[in-house]
């Protein structure tokens, strides 16, 4: 069981929300300034703080030499830096669904991340905050009454709360929005990122929103402030599926069913097409112009296409033209079952 | 540059792979890398792929604006030459990778930091969650600086029984504190 299993297969604009705290111990060098031999001292004493709160209901994996890191970076469980291989002493403690994840020696001593689907950032502080509560309980952590609590970036300073949702918006980057709404959230205070990185807004498009600032402003108005964003450019996205719908029916319909069409013929796909036509087919659902998939988690496919999911289950799929076939052969499969056309 | 395949031909295509975490980069020319199968979409396939959701690391970001944010002046008055006690860390060591050694380097350089804190989330102060343990070292410490200030009006008033009492006051709160350790 993963995370993200539990994902509405359509109709909801939030795909998932993510509550991370930042952490650090009192009088202790934070990681990058530390050795091997201090950076596992430093960890073994997290360790003991979440055992003795969590006893084994948290899974302990040292990240130096573990395989497969990077399935766990595409689920967005851990950070691309976090699965770098590093002289520091670097462990994950996490729950079975990984939707408690916390890295232990990242940039700051405890990255502690609560992920859930939809919309649910107050359920998804709450676990955060009972493992912060955890840690404060078994060690000293570092806090300044006049900065907060202290983090090895001093743009994390304060609460060292990111609180970030998201968000399926293939309506409004059809009508060209999204570069306004970028805009709009920096005036308030807010950030919107690709989750696939830079300059892939015509992949899947999802985007993040999240605050960005932490001193000032106390953890409850962070999420009221953040939801209330997240509530306008839902609304939003649907008005404009709605005119999709009305003013462009013929070509919108089209297009979408040449996205289903690619998907379900394909023999060879890159992540970055499969990634785009399956927002497309979510879209098409969404829109009542294909029926939904029963049971099938679109966004789950999202991330078995990725190159690592696919690697980690056909591991001779070394080359990308290899994995390519791969990937079609999933989606294929993945739609075999329907027949909606 | 020259294909790294065939050695004869310019190399026009730049292939570049990233299988869990293991990148390989090679300079083709569109023969050889056709003939390896690698074609234009393929090739740029699994770059970059999700870091967008972490964000890019702060060294990057943050390393040259800090630099930016604190003026040449203030840098040589501040001096920080000096070294924090508990991680050795010197102030131009921030002002190069952008990243704060220890808990401690807040209070050693706390006057250059200040200014950085400042030009980065205004002039505000914390107003979230305040671990247990620390909630009465808190009020403590708001107490005691309240009661300075009074200290020290009391003593350019010339109030010199107010100012006892104040004294009083402060010392008591700090043996408290250190009894409570």
């Amino acid at each position: 069981m993963k995370w993200y299993d539990k994902i509405a297969s359509t109709d909801y604009v939030v795909i998932s929300s993510r509550v991370r705290l930042a952490r650090n111990l009192e009088g202790v060098p934070f990681p990058w300034r530390l050795d091997s031999d201090s950076s596992k001292k430093a960890a073994l004493g997290i360790k003991q703080a979440l055992e003795n709160a969590y006893g084994n209901t948290l899974v302990f994996t040292e990240m130096n030499g573990k395989a497969e890191k990077q399935v766990l970076v595409e689920e967005h469980v851990i950070s691309p830096d976090f699965a770098e291989d590093s002289c520091v002493y670097r462990a994950l403690a996490s729950n079975k669904e990984n939707s408690l994840a916390i890295m232990i020696n990242e940039e700051d001593h405890v990255r502690i991340q609560a992920l859930l689907p939809g919309l649910d950032l107050g359920k998804a502080f709450e676990m955060a905050n009972e493992a912060d509560n955890a840690i404060i309980k078994g060690c000293n952590v570092a806090f300044d009454e006049k900065y907060g609590f202290l983090t090895s970036c001093p743009t994390n300073l304060g609460t060292g709360l990111r609180a970030s949702v998201m968000l399926h918006l293939p309506a409004l980057s059809v009508f060209g929005y999204i570069k306004s709404i970028v805009n709009l959230m920096n005036k308030i205070g807010l950030t919107v990122r690709g989750i696939y990185g830079e300059g892939s807004d015509a992949r899947a498009n999802m985007y993040q929103l999240s605050n960005q600032v932490t001193l000032g402003i106390s953890e409850e108005d962070t999420i009221k402030k953040l939801e209330s964003a997240v509530m306008q450019i839902v609304d939003r996205e649907r008005e404009m599926r709605k005119k999709l719908l009305e003013d462009t029916k013929n070509e919108t319909a089209d297009r979408l069913w040449r996205s289903y069409g690619t998907l379900k013929y394909a023999r060879k796909i890159d992540t970055a097409e499969a990634s785009k036509l399956i927002s497309n087919v979510r879209l098409a659902q969404v829109c009542g112009i294909i029926p939904e998939i029963k049971d099938k988690n679109l966004i789950k496919l999202l991330f078995e296409i990725m190159p690592s999911h696919i690697l980690s289950r056909f591991p001779e799929a070394q080359d990308a033209s290899l994995r390519d076939k791969y990937r079609a052969d999933i989606i294929r499969q993945f739609l075999s079952e329907y027949d909606g056309d | 540059m020259i294909c790294q395949v065939c050695k004869k031909n310019n190399a026009t295509i730049h292939y570049k792979t990233n299988v869990n975490g293991k990148q390989t980069e090679l300079y083709l020319c569109p023969e050889c890398a056709e003939k390896n199968g690698i074609g234009k979409k393929v090739s740029f396939e699994p770059i970059d792929v999700i870091d967008g959701f972490f964000g890019k690391s702060t060294d990057d970001i943050f390393g040259g604006l800090f630099a930016g944010m604190i003026n040449d002046t203030h840098n040589k008055s501040v001096g920080e030459a000096k070294a924090c006690p508990v991680c050795g860390m010197r102030f131009s060591d921030f002002l190069h990778g952008g990243k704060i050694g220890c808990s401690e380097c807040y209070n050693v350089f706390s006057n250059s930091l200040g200014s950085t804190v400042k030009r980065i989330h205004g002039n505000v102060e914390h107003c979230g969650k305040v671990p247990e343990g620390k909630k009465s070292a808190v009020s403590d410490k708001k107490k005691i600086e309240a009661l300075k200030s009074k200290l020290n009006e009391a003593i350019e008033k010339q109030e010199y029984e107010m100012a006892a009492k104040y004294r009083d006051e402060i010392r008591e709160i700090e043996n408290n504190q250190k009894e409570g350790k």
